[in-house]
């Protein structure tokens, strides 16, 4: 299947999504804030990056913003993961070409289903 | 009896009372961790059901602008500023005021951000020096304003941070700080939750030194290797955090500091904003915003918060930590002789009658009283008046009840937060309280000594001036304070008026 | 020289003394600091070794993997002392995730008897317990949970008041509404940021009562209600907002009126919001008025605004430029019209920078 780069730094949450993914056949790199997010996508070239909005020095966003900047990685599909209410983050994912967002509380299974609907859709 | 017996006689009267004052003040300050104690234990116990994470959620959230002056920080204002800009807030901003740096600050900012200059009136709610160049803002959607200004000095910078400042909460932070995560969000709370009363936050300030710091938060909390800056941790904890602890239990906060504070933007308007003339503008401000609220009665709060912390760097060399106490010194004596009118008046509640009164005797004369101290009791030894065991034992007790009490406040550390995990960190902890009392304490006396000379002395020089910038000159009334509308609760800072003075 | 004047032998006594309690009273500190460091490394690893079995457990059930309930049964029957340390974790995680997820934490807290224990402790003579419980009814729900969170709302704890009210919100059931209404106008209040979003969040349902308190006679508690109107989007109250906005003789009251209307977005409010723009009006009001119209996005302020771009208190400018992007394209092109009118105007054509500085943050505006 495919390689997903999953960052977030509560590791509760991190935690489930990395399992959820796994079960369904992912393989799952895992980084725990933003600098780490990057440089393992840069290593990495994950098919698909899920990022929290909310992660210390390089937010899900300034993550999303640097991947889409650099020609190797500006095809990694993004999906974010933030809170609830925070529409501004939401608009400014997508100005900066996040692909889709799950809202904290999250559903494991609606994450999984959307990151096999992004994956299907870059094939 | 002849004159030498007469002198005796008083430089042994004097010996013991400096002990009195030293137990006295000691005793003082035990008091205040006591209070402190017991504010922890109600934060602590709330912890886990605070909400901070529900703030984040809540639409309703007060906004915050993060005033940043910065001069000369041209290696560091990039790491900064991203580490303010990852902080957790759901409707935040921060303003970097370059003060006319003449290093590449601005440019290394413009370039790492992508500015390019924004159309702004930025308005003259509160005075500055250092008129405006330009405004400038990130290409992308990044909440980032930088202000690029003339030099006008820190509070000036204060100021046009504030005139700058779009949301209706202002949080003044030193550029080298770094926060704690949910620095924003912790320090907003008191707002939301007492939106009528409460005008002001303080939050506590740690030494960082030597402590890894990776993708802009502290990651690990060590104690730091010079023994200078282990001192200052234990001096930091005791005076900052459990003493400023303690005067918000009585209500009588005077200091927030300028390192770490968030204030409502209209009430410090109303003021007229950081005092651009005086040394300690931190303080001078709060004071001031207490003189204001309490001389019009109206009833306010202003919190004191122990959890989010700012750590800095400290001052490594016995130089830079001279200067800087030096300045303290002369700034409290600057605050304190501008508001004497205050002091002992019960008109100003706890302030005017406990905290003032307070400062004045075991700070402003702590170097007085300690230099003294140490002059009589060599003179008493010079003289026969007293023997060396006498001496000796004088200066056992005058100093252990400081170490003890520095032990006090680190052991309600080790129960409350336990910040610094490690056990080699706590020997070193432990070491730095013995020295901080034997020989630091001595030398930072010297230097606060000085400080208060040069206030005196400046003083003499300015006295007119002094005196007709007094209290008079504050702001507007209280129902033209206008500002940027808050998202909710009350539009206008605290306006309920007490019935009597308490 | 003469032998101790002044140093009599009863005083050296006194320091002797007083030197022997201070090492005294330091060992005992260094003592307490040390076992405390002692106990607190010993009981974290303690609670380490024994969240550890149960969390991949834990983590697994949240993820959904648990077709067959093994899982939740393999949770169920941790050891007791294993549980508690896993416990917060579980709670912890239930505000997290929703779905499944939530449904199969829930499922497992009420296995090990959490939630009956909750109901149990809500009565509790410890605050702090009474608080947990609060805290745990809000994020698990189900039924008895309502009631027994309204009866917390009374408590003598203003914590515990404030963590229930919280809760409710979370809940969102229509019948929490009138208790948090007298939760609002109580003598001693909850700090209406608690109470709001958890109103906010019921909705229209706290509208009865809430109008019911409006009259209150504290301007104070007549000020929150009436905003907690405008975040439940009550439209209908819209004629009891503009009365206060209006004739409330306090002017905080009027201001969150004001604000509410913008909120609400009825067409009634547009003339009494223009009104309370006027120059006689307080300047907080003229400024709160200003951005409700832009908020309430009504075309037929726009003259008015343009007019208070030019106005000279800074703040009652800015916020009408920003009002005029903010009702849309057709105040944008009056704020256009304001910013090319005097090219170049610096501090003496204050309206025209305000107009350029309000296009700016509102790039699309610009562009249109």
């Amino acid at each position: 299947m495919a390689m997903v780069l999953v960052a977030d730094d509560d590791p509760d949450i991190r935690d489930v999504v990395v399992f959820k993914l796994q079960q369904s056949g992912h393989d799952v790199l895992v980084a725990e804030d933003g600098g780490e997010a990057l440089s393992l996508a840069r290593r990495a070239l994950p098919d698909l990056a899920v990022l929290d909005v909310m992660m210390p020095r390089f937010t899900g966003l300034d993550v999303c913003r640097e991947l889409r900047a650099d020609p190797e990685t500006a095809g990694i599909p993004v999906i974010l993961l933030t809170a609830r209410a925070q529409e501004g983050d939401i608009e400014s994912g997508f100005a900066w070409g996040a692909d889709d967002y799950v809202t904290k509380p999250f559903s494991p299974r609606e994450l999984d289903s959307r990151v096999r609907a992004v994956l299907a859709r870059r094939r | 009896m002849t004159l030498l017996d007469l002198v005796s006689l008083v430089v042994v009267a004097a010996n013991w009372c400096v002990l009195a004052y030293f137990v006295a003040l000691n005793t003082s300050y035990l008091g205040l961790i006591a209070l402190a104690v017991r504010e922890f234990r109600h934060h602590l116990r709330r912890r886990p059901w605070a909400g901070v994470e529900d703030a984040y959620a809540d639409p309703l959230t007060l906004g915050v602008s993060v005033v940043m002056p910065a001069y000369h920080e041209e290696n560091t204002i990039v790491e900064s500023v991203r580490a303010m800009l990852s902080l957790q807030h759901p409707r935040f901003e921060v303003v970097v005021v370059v003060d006319g740096s003449k290093d590449r600050t601005f440019e290394v900012l413009a370039q790492h951000f992508d500015l390019v200059e924004v159309p702004r009136v930025v308005p003259g709610d509160v005075p500055t020096r250092g008129a405006v160049r330009s405004v400038h803002a990130p290409r992308a959607a990044v909440p980032l304003v930088v202000v690029h200004t003339d030099n006008g000095g820190k509070a000036s910078a204060n100021n046009t941070g504030i005139n700058a400042a779009s949301h209706p909460l202002v949080c003044m932070v030193d550029a080298d700080c770094v926060l704690d995560p949910d620095a924003l969000l912790a320090m907003t709370r008191p707002f939301a939750e007492d939106p009528e009363h409460v005008v002001a936050a303080g939050g506590v300030v740690r030494a960082v030194n030597d402590s890894p710091v990776t993708a802009g938060r502290v990651t690990e909390v060590r104690m730091p290797r010079r023994w200078l800056a282990r001192i200052q941790v234990v001096e930091y904890l005791r005076a900052f955090l459990l003493g400023r602890s303690g005067w918000s239990a009585l209500g009588g906060l005077v200091v927030i500091s300028g390192a770490f504070g968030v204030f409502r933007r209209d009430s410090v308007v109303e003021v007229g904003g950081f005092d651009l003339d005086t040394l300690g503008e931190d303080a001078e401000l709060v004071v001031r915003l207490h003189r204001h609220l309490r001389t019009q009665r109206r009833r306010y709060r202003l919190v004191f918060l122990p959890e989010p912390v700012a750590w800095t760097e400290v001052p490594e060399t016995v130089r830079v930590l001279g200067r800087q106490r030096r300045r303290w010194s002369r700034g409290l004596v600057e605050t304190l002789w501008r508001h004497r009118a205050m002091i002992g008046n019960p008109r100003y509640g706890t302030v005017g009658m406990l905290a003032l009164p307070f400062y004045v005797l075991f700070e402003l004369l702590a170097p007085v009283v300690e230099i003294g101290g140490l002059v009589a009791l060599a003179l008493g030894l010079l003289l026969g008046a007293i023997d060396w065991t006498f001496a000796v034992l004088f200066f056992v007790v005058a100093v252990g009840y400081g170490i003890a009490l520095s032990l006090v406040a680190l052991v309600v550390e080790e129960f409350s937060f336990h910040r610094y995990r490690g056990w080699r960190d706590l020997a070193a902890a432990l070491a730095a309280t013995v020295v901080e009392n034997l020989g630091y304490r001595q030398t930072t006396a010297w230097w606060r000594l000085r400080g208060l000379l040069d206030a005196l002395l400046r003083r003499r020089a300015q006295w007119g001036q002094m005196t007709r910038v007094g209290f008079a000159a504050s702001g507007p009334a209280a129902d033209d304070v206008v500002g940027p509308v808050p998202a909710s609760g009350p539009v206008l800072g605290p306006s309920e008026v007490v019935g009597d003075a308490r | 020289m003469t032998a101790a004047p002044a140093g009599p032998v009863v005083d050296r006594a006194v320091l002797v003394v007083a030197v022997v309690a201070l090492v005294a009273v330091l060992l005992v500190l260094a003592v307490a600091l040390l076992s405390g460091r002692w106990w607190q490394r010993r009981a974290a690893a303690g609670r380490a070794q024994r969240v550890a079995p149960g969390r991949p457990l834990l983590v697994a059930l949240a993820a959904g993997d648990d077709d067959d309930g093994t899982l939740l049964d393999r949770l169920a029957t941790l050891p007791r002392a294993q549980w508690r340390a896993l416990e917060p974790v579980a709670v912890a995680m239930l505000g997290k995730v929703r779905g499944d997820a939530r449904t199969a934490l829930v499922a497992l807290l009420e296995r090990r008897g959490v939630v009956q224990r909750a109901l149990r402790d809500a009565r509790h003579r410890r605050s702090t317990t009474r608080a947990r419980a609060a805290h745990l009814l809000g994020l698990v729900g189900g039924p008895g949970a309502t009631p027994r969170l309204a009866a917390l709302l009374g408590d003598r704890d203003p914590e515990v008041r404030a963590v229930t009210a919280r809760s409710l919100g979370r809940l969102g059931d229509p019948s929490a509404a009138t208790p948090l209404v007298r939760a609002l106008v109580r003598a001693r209040p909850l700090p209406h940021q608690v109470v709001v979003p958890a109103l906010a969040r019921i909705g229209p349902a706290s509208r009865t009562a809430l109008l019911a308190a409006a009259d209150h006679h504290d301007p104070t508690v007549r000020a929150r209600v009436i905003e907690a109107l405008g975040l439940v989007g009550a439209v209908d109250t819209a004629p009891r907002l503009v009365r206060a906005l209006g004739e409330d003789p306090a002017v905080d009251v009027r201001l969150r009126a004001a604000r509410a209307l913008g909120r609400l977005g009825a067409p009634s409010a547009v003339g009494p919001l223009l009104a309370a723009t006027g120059p006689d009006e307080p300047t907080a009001l003229r400024v709160t008025a200003a951005q409700a119209l832009g908020v309430l996005g009504a075309r037929r302020a726009i003259p008015v605004l343009a007019g208070l771009v030019a106005d000279p208190h800074h703040w009652v400018a800015h916020t009408a430029a920003a009002a005029l992007v903010a009702v849309g394209p057709d105040g944008a092109a009056a704020l256009r019209g304001l910013a090319d009118a005097a090219p170049g105007g610096g501090a003496d054509r204050p309206a025209s920078a305000h107009a350029r500085e309000a296009l700016a943050a509102a790039p699309g505006a610009a562009a249109a």
